[in-house]
């Protein structure tokens, strides 16, 4: 729980750092090239012989640009900084709210167990279906909830909904590397 | 003052310097040194005569034991020689370098390599990774635009990196590796294709020295004699072919092609979309390497800067491209994740691997726990630097990929295993203003 919290620190100013409207929807080529703008002006490169005060002050901005594309340029991480800026519910409560339903818990204790009951070599093409499945709802989720936040709802259904989606993506994660 | 670009390899170290328009090696010495009874230190060739401390790369992060000169202290005594060779080639005092390092090297190692230069007299004012270093080499000589991939094929290692430049920028896109692949296995397969013809016993460690020299003399003829001593006296010489050794060493080239196939498809690009294939590393003058890279990418690599050379060519180039503020801009990435463990076993992931360096994640942290940074996004996170603090806890990693911890703005002491000892704790540069904008 500390973790989510944390992980928003810092993250408010991502936007804004880049020039750009919050919004969910964005144009992903202008989000780099304004960030490539923007880096080359204080770029490690250019400092690296500099006095180390002009240095540090330069590193600190180049980290908070890679730190806003990184965070940007992924679409949960994004919703999750634009619910932040939208003063949404602190992720504690959501993920609390989450820890209450029930259901969604049960779908996932199930889809998990349904994964790892399947054989990794015999059972390969159906733990693609279900993953693929998972990874669907995954986008699907996404896009819904990009739509909802940008036409300005960001409440608590919000928050929880952005809770579920990092578990789904926690789960496909978890997946993807014991297929490597 | 002249930027020196520097290459510490696992067997060779050279230095290189921008002279005359162009980067030009200085000197190169046998990565070895060798410890006198009055505490002194002979390097290179000087060392070789003696017992000598081998292979010092490898062990560079390792727990040094207290009292007696570890890794670091080795690998700055071969800077030292390194630094003292540029300035008599130079006639100038050398007091910057460039230091080119493996993209598979993880912040400790790359800080245990920066603490060696610092020993050295050497102020580091940058750290590219081998590839972004040999494509740097090739920039000089021409502009280079588009997506390139760097092969890198050593004595012990091997490591494929694809690189886009887009302007005035180079960007790392994706880095694999294999750090038990390289030349020595090649040599392996020939040695042991021969004894298994033969039904006979090498003596293995002698019978893989021969092995290399023939496999390089294969470079340059089109057959060569080898002569392996056996393992119940006698000798076992046969005359091999070029062709022969295309057909023993192909299983291990496939490894590395196999390699480049995957770190392709995960730039989702095919391989007539990469401008150019630079090769890298000794390995690499092979023409059978050449030949299955070349297949693999479906043109001819670029060898005409010689892969010995190559990586110190280019970090003296960058030295350069730094004093002159150009043309390129260098942006490396994590090739491995970074990670908090708070208290024992429980790891935060801070930054993914592939993240554009620098990068900087905070995470808050309750008092009176065990911290340590880690590396990598396996079940088995490897810790690299230990620390104390408690609160609002920044990870930045610069940009070559060294870590430093500020709380409140405040630095924090890290605890490097290379550095064990007592009062040698590093605090990394001053204190970073707080990103408070
Ligand atoms: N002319 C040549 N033909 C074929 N192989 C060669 C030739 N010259 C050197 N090599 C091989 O190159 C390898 C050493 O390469 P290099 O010096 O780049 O490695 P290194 O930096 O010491 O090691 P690593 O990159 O693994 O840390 C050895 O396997 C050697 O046999």
């Amino acid at each position: 729980m500390r973790r989510v919290l944390l992980r928003l620190t810092g993250v408010l100013d991502y936007f804004a750092r880049l020039g750009l409207e919050a919004r969910f929807h964005l144009d992903l080529d202008d989000l780099a090239a304004r960030h490539r703008a923007l880096l080359r002006r204080v770029h490690p490169d250019r400092y690296a012989l500099a006095p180390p005060a002009e240095r540090g002050r330069a590193l600190d901005e180049a980290v908070a640009l890679n730190d806003a594309l990184r965070t940007l340029s992924d679409p949960l991480l994004r919703l999750e900084s634009l619910l932040a800026l939208r003063s949404a519910p602190a992720p504690a409560p959501a993920v609390e709210a989450l820890a209450g339903d029930a259901a969604f818990r049960m779908e996932l204790v199930e889809l998990e167990q349904a994964f790892d009951e399947l054989d990794q070599v015999d059972g390969r093409e159906e733990r693609d279906r279900i993953a693929r499945e998972v990874a669907l709802r995954y986008e699907h989720g996404l896009a819904a909830l990009g739509a909802r936040v940008d036409a300005g709802a960001a409440g608590l259904d919000e928050a929880v909904e952005a809770a579920r989606l990092r578990r789904l993506r926690e789960l496909l994660l978890r997946w993807n590397r014991s297929a490597a | 003052m002249t930027i020196v670009g520097i290459d510490l390899g696992t067997t060779t170290s050279l230095v290189a310097a921008v002279r005359d328009g162009g980067p030009q090696v200085l000197a190169a010495l046998p990565s070895a040194v060798a410890w006198l009874g009055d505490g002194t230190a002979r390097t290179g060739d000087e060392a070789l005569l003696g017992e000598a401390v081998l292979g010092v790369k490898r062990h560079l992060a390792d727990p040094a034991e207290p009292g007696l000169p570890g890794p670091v202290e080795a690998a700055a005594e071969i800077l030292r020689a390194l630094r003292e060779r540029a300035q008599a080639a130079l006639g100038e005092p050398v007091g910057q370098a460039v230091l080119a390092v493996p993209a598979h090297f993880h912040p400790g190692q790359r800080q245990a390599l920066r603490e060696a230069a610092r020993q050295a007299g050497l102020e580091v004012v940058r750290m590219p990774s081998d590839p972004v270093a040999a494509a740097l080499a090739y920039a000089h000589e021409a502009p280079l635009q588009g997506t390139f991939a760097v092969f890198d094929l050593g004595g012990g290692t091997f490591d494929l990196s694809l690189l886009r430049v887009d302007g005035d920028m180079i960007d790392v896109l994706a880095t694999l590796g294999d750090d038990r692949l390289g030349g020595d296995d090649l040599d392996r397969a020939l040695v042991a294709a021969l004894a298994h013809d033969a039904g006979a016993v090498v003596d293995l460690a002698p019978a893989l020295v021969r092995a290399r020299a023939a496999r390089e003399a294969l470079s340059l003829r089109l057959d060569a004699d080898v002569d392996l001593p056996l393992a119940g006296g006698g000798r076992l010489r046969r005359r091999v072919t070029r062709g022969q050794l295309d057909h023993i060493v192909a299983p291990a080239l496939q490894r590395c092609l196999a390699m480049c196939r995957r770190a392709l498809a995960h730039a989702r690009l095919r391989p007539a979309e990469i401008e150019a294939v630079v090769m890298s590393g000794g390995a690499t003058r092979s023409p059978t390497v050449q030949r299955f890279v070349g297949a693999l990418f479906e043109q001819r690599p670029r060898a005409a800067i010689d892969p010995t050379r190559v990586v110190a060519l280019g970090a003296a180039a960058h030295g350069a491209m730094l004093a002159q503020g150009g043309p390129l801009l260098v942006n490396d990435a994590l090739s491995r994740a970074i990670g908090l463990e708070v208290g024992e076993g429980v790891v935060v992931p801070l930054l993914p691997r592939g993240s554009t360096l620098p990068a900087s994640a905070h995470v808050a942290v309750p008092a009176g726990v065990a911290l340590h940074l880690v590396h990598g996004e396996d079940e088995f996170p490897r810790r690299f630097a230990t620390f104390e603090a408690s609160g609002e806890v920044r990870v930045l990693l610069d940009a070559d990929g060294v870590a430093r911890v500020t709380v409140g703005g405040e630095a924090v002491a890290l605890r490097w295993p290379h550095a064990a000892e007592a009062g040698r704790d590093t605090v990394l540069m001053a204190p970073i203003p707080r990103d408070d904008a």
